[in-house]
């Protein structure tokens, strides 16, 4: 058969397309640059005061807006006071959440002058930051999670089951290419997550992971059982939850250890070695 | 162990650039018409952009950008709902019957009265003259039910060129 390719080949070529790349990559841009505006004053003070290991990603500063006292600036860590029978407020916008603690009954609340205890964890496959907050009985999370879902940079936003009443954990799934820093403000006591663009290295990653459940007190009591050996539940592409167990750069790693914790009891057959993308879920 | 090198912004921008006019042609093929394609392709090639970490091997770029594109198209045709009529595609027929050569098939005219899939496979195979076997990998479909559904389609199409000669 003899093909006519000439309509085809005749399709004229507009000017325009020479010029689409740059448009597509400036509106990529455009989407992941609007926090610089918001960020980079309140971090302008603190960077000045405390340079320790924070990333220097913001530079120009022009004022300083009025906030409690600056504590630290951190990537992950702890930090805090040890307290109880804290309230915990949170908002989103685009490029920051914002975590406010108030003590006090519902009648009669005030901020509180220092946070409560807290560790931030950043774990992969996929990337996200768990926030663990204690001494917390009352929160109102139901909004922060609906807005941050809707941030560009936050894939997902859930809280996750825990068996300790006392504290709460929230854990945001970052999109590609985010990444944040967690801000800890005194008199009056907040967090602060910002949010930005960071090209991130995606890379292979193996685990032990549990089989998929749902998010339930089984789920929990088994995350805490496997605290000490890092274990952490992990949203799958179906939305259901695994533990996993560590995180090793090769297959050969992971198996050893899997060998070695079913040697000591602490896991069963259940378990086994899965890997996927730093960035993405586990099938 | 893999090595999975993703895609740098310059790198994707530099294998977009180097196929672009066929994108731009494969995008058209579904509207036919300039800014239907300029936005069809825009939007795909700003969603590969975006997920450009999920490709894991360079050289199956071009597979992965076109289907982006065939989805994106369809997705516009479904929203914009501007399937070409039957109507239509007869007109054309009627325009240009005497034109055609009975040995040769005008596969780009032949498109208008077909459906998106129908579209796609035509526009794979005989414009842009690709083998079975990548029409597969970029339709996610085995190569066996590829042939099948183009052979079948020519058929079809050979039948109505027929009731327009008669």
């Amino acid at each position: 058969m003899e093909i006519d390719k000439k309509g085809y080949e005749e399709i004229e070529i507009p000017q325009e397309l020479s010029e689409m790349m740059a448009q597509v990559r400036s509106r990529e841009r455009l989407r992941h640059a609007r926090r610089k505006k918001v960020t980079g004053a309140v971090l302008a003070a603190a960077v000045l005061v405390l340079a320790g290991n924070t990333p220097p990603v913001y530079a120009a500063l022009s004022e300083v807006p009025v906030l409690g006292n600056l504590v630290q600036i951190f990537h992950i860590g702890t930090g805090g006071t040890a307290t109880d029978g804290m309230n915990m407020t949170a908002a989103a916008e685009e490029d920051v959440i914002k975590i406010n603690f108030a003590l006090g009954s519902s009648e009669k609340t005030e901020q509180a002058v220092h946070a409560p205890a807290y560790q931030a964890e950043k774990r992969t496959a996929p990337d996200r930051l768990v926030l663990t907050v204690h001494g917390v009985r009352g929160f109102d999370l139901e909004e922060l999670l609906l807005e941050a879902a809707d941030s560009p940079y936050i894939r997902d936003a859930y809280r996750e089951i825990i068996l300790d009443d006392s504290a709460v954990r929230v854990v945001l799934e970052l999109e590609p290419d985010t990444d944040f820093e967690i801000l800890e403000y005194e008199q009056p006591a907040s967090l602060e997550i910002h949010l930005f663009s960071e090209e991130q290295e995606s890379r292979d990653v193996w685990f032990i992971r549990s089989q998929a459940m749902e998010m339930t007190e089984e789920l929990a009591l088994t995350v805490e059982q496997l605290s000490m050996y890092e274990g952490a539940a992990a949203q799958t592409e179906d939305g259901k939850f695994v533990v996993q167990v560590g995180e090793f750069e090769t297959q050969e790693e992971a198996e050893q250890r899997l060998e070695e914790l079913k040697n000591q009891g602490v896991l069963d057959d259940t378990y086994l070695v899965d890997h996927c993308l730093s960035t993405e879920r586990l099938q | 162990m893999f090595h999975i090198n993703h895609l740098t912004k310059e790198r994707f921008a530099e294998k977009w650039e180097k196929s672009r006019e066929k994108y731009y042609r494969l995008a058209y093929c579904y509207t036919k018409n300039e800014q239907d394609a300029l936005e069809i392709l825009s939007e795909a090639t700003y969603k590969g952009y975006c997920h450009r970490h999920q490709l894991r091997q360079e050289e199956y770029f071009d597979t992965w950008m076109s289907r982006i594109i065939i989805f994106e198209a369809y997705r516009y045709l479904r929203q914009k709902k501007r399937w070409i009529s039957f109507e239509q595609y007869e007109e054309g027929m009627e325009e240009s019957r005497f034109e055609t050569a009975e040995v040769s098939m005008d596969i780009y005219r032949c498109l208008d009265g077909l459906e998106a899939g129908e579209r796609t496979l035509l526009i794979l195979k005989y414009l842009e003259d690709r083998s079975f076997r990548e029409i597969s990998e970029i339709l996610s479909i085995p190569e066996n039910t590829v042939k099948t559904r183009i052979y079948r389609l020519l058929k079809k199409i050979r039948e109505k060129e027929a009731q327009h000669g008669d």
